[in-house]
């Protein structure tokens, strides 16, 4: 867009004033804290003037306040710096004693800890951070009988370690990540280093996490079978009886996806009718839903369905009458009609597994009359105007009571499908996570 | 060892640990903390770019006004230096895995951060007409993520 003159002469004007202006308060902090520094090097900070010292205070103060996790920090970097010392002990341990520190150490941020820990050993993997391994193992052990019982200490840990690797179905990847053997003489020495003989709370939170372990297994295990059933009926299951085989497959996990599907429910239930939650709720949704990949929409709508589409439905198509059985022009409908079949039995298919899925219960928990459906399905497709769908091109129209629809672009056989004013088939869609 | 999608989403529904698919650690602690530092070197190019074009939009349009450009341009190019020397003195700390900073690096950029909202010349560039600067969008973009990652 052209700039006029004035606009321009205007802007460099109030420019010009603006160079005038002093030069910024950051400037003027560097200095007086590199002369308060200075002073103090020197050794004479009684010369600083007092709001040189108070600029000084506050910019360490500042820094200090807040910081839980700094305590932690500073005692792994202590520990750290003992390790590098030790020629024995060649590991650049800072991430990992940070999270190790806090993992073990008990304190209201377990949560946290935990990730920081595995964080930490997964920063081994950099090619910085070396373990020497046997050195570390022999160390842990040798602290490890240090204790009271360290037999039973050291097994109680060993066995914890010995089953996350065990675990490959859940762990794919993942113990590849965790040398768990190193993890487990790390800790080891961390506990030691840090004075914390008792293993009490450490191994709560190896416990909890054996627990998400085990369950990650056997879901993982369940969704490994399903995988192949459904590679058996085929990724795009083209007749009833692979569409049942589907159906009954998918329908043999409601346990697994009990737990994703009743949070989004839940959530739904709470925030039906708050549309600044629906974003949250939809967050949630997708959560909960790729928390069990193979029973995601995906999978259960078969390969061509690609997540960020969407997913498309009708609510209610009926066959009115039969086509005519003779005659040229029967057989020009009788082609529509296969054509109409074979979407509609996709597609009553496909609805009858979303309902049974109970993704479209979830979603209609936002389902609510009036303004939030309207909006919030008019702002999710406004972008879209055409979708592919087997191949068709359907195209998109909103009507003026905030339903969506797709039309395509064939008539429907005469009388023989519920239509549209205009002879194109309705069809409804919900939005595809 | 690189990992698929699906252990990616697992490992971060289950456990909130984010691994990339090309199976590389996060970054974690001072380890991402210094590659905010590097990344602000990018930041400061990027912005560098925009001001050198601005400089030469302004007299295209006005060209009584080419000494004015220059000005703007020299002095946000001294603000950006400034910037720039605080964070290299920050990535000569940050090699220390003992103290990788200190409270006066953090109150520094900090600063640099208000400094950055509240500038008036800043802000006036951001709204120039003659050519697109983000400076204030880039540059604190940048040193937030360096204040996010000091721990």
């Amino acid at each position: 867009m052209p700039i006029s003159e004035a606009d321009a002469r205007a802007w460099c004007n109030q420019a010009r004033a603006l160079l005038a202006l002093p030069k910024g308060k950051t400037r003027d902090l560097i200095a007086k804290v590199s002369d308060a520094e200075r002073l103090v090097a020197a050794g004479k900070p009684a010369e600083m003037s007092d709001p040189e010292w108070a600029t000084v205070t506050d910019a360490l103060a500042t820094a200090k306040g807040g910081m839980p996790a700094r305590k932690e920090l500073e005692s792994a970097q202590r520990m750290n710096a003992r390790g590098q010392n030790d020629p024995g002990f060649g590991i650049n341990k800072a991430p990992l004693l940070e999270g190790l520190t806090g993992a073990l150490d008990g304190t209201a941020k377990k949560i946290t800890a935990r990730k920081l820990a595995m964080e930490g050993l997964l920063a081994l993997e950099q090619p910085a951070d070396t373990v020497k391994i046997g050195t570390l193992e022999a160390r842990g052990q040798a602290r490890l009988a240090q204790l009271d019982d360290p037999a039973a200490a050291f097994a109680k840990v060993k066995a914890y370690f010995t089953r996350c690797d065990a675990a490959e179905g859940a762990l794919a990847g993942l113990a590849d990540y965790l040398d768990l053997a190193a993890a487990q003489a790390i800790a080891t020495d961390c506990r030691r280093e840090t004075k914390e003989l008792d293993l009490g709370d450490a191994l709560d939170d190896l416990d909890t996490l054996e627990e998400i372990v085990r369950d990650a297994k056997a879901e993982q295990a369940k969704v490994a079978t399903l995988k192949v059933d459904l590679a058996s009926a085929g990724e795009q299951p083209a007749t009833e009886a692979d569409w049942k085989l589907l159906y009954e497959k998918t329908t043999e996990f409601e346990e697994i996806k009990k737990t994703g599907l009743n949070a989004a429910l839940d959530y739904a239930r709470k925030t039906k009718g708050k549309e600044p939650q629906l974003q949250a709720f939809e967050t949630k949704l997708i959560d909960a839903v790729a928390a069990w990949p193979a029973l995601s929409l995906q999978a259960r709508l078969g390969a061509g369905y690609q997540p960020g589409e969407l997913a498309w439905i009708v609510e209610r198509v009926k066959r009115l009458q039969e086509p005519p059985a003779d005659g040229p022009e029967a057989k020009k409908q009788k082609a529509d009609a296969a054509e109409w079949d074979k979407l509609l039995v996709d597609i009553d298919t496909k609805w009858g597994l979303f309902v049974a899925s109970g993704y479209n219960k979830a979603l209609r928990g936002v389902d609510i009359p009036g303004a939030v459906k309207t909006d919030y399905v008019r702002a999710r497709t406004a972008a879209i105007r055409t979708l592919k769908v087997g191949g068709r091109t359907y195209v998109k129209s909103s009507s003026d009571s905030g339903g969506v629809s797709l039309k395509t672009g064939f008539p429907a056989p005469p009388g023989g499908y519920e239509r549209n004013a205009d002879g194109k088939l309705m069809v409804s869609f919900i939005y595809h996570l | 060892m690189p990992i698929n999608e699906e252990q990616a989403a697992w490992l971060s529904d289950r456990l909130g640990v984010v691994v990339r698919s090309d199976g590389s650690a996060p970054p974690v602690g001072i380890v991402a903390y210094r590659k905010a530092l590097l990344g602000f070197e990018a930041a400061r190019k990027a912005v560098g770019g925009q001001i050198a074009a601005l400089e030469k939009a302004i007299p295209a349009t006005l060209p009584d006004e080419a000494e004015l450009a220059r000005a703007v341009a020299a002095r946000l190019a001294e603000f950006t230096d400034e910037i720039g020397d605080a964070i290299d003195a920050a990535i000569n700390a940050a090699q220390s895995e003992r103290e990788p900073y200190n409270d006066t690096t953090r109150q520094i950029i900090a600063s640099y951060l208000d400094e950055l909202d509240d500038d008036p010349l800043v802000k006036h560039v951001d709204a120039n007409p003659f050519h697109p600067v983000a400076m204030r969008a880039t540059l604190g973009a940048a040193l937030g993520a360096i204040v996010t990652h000091m721990v």
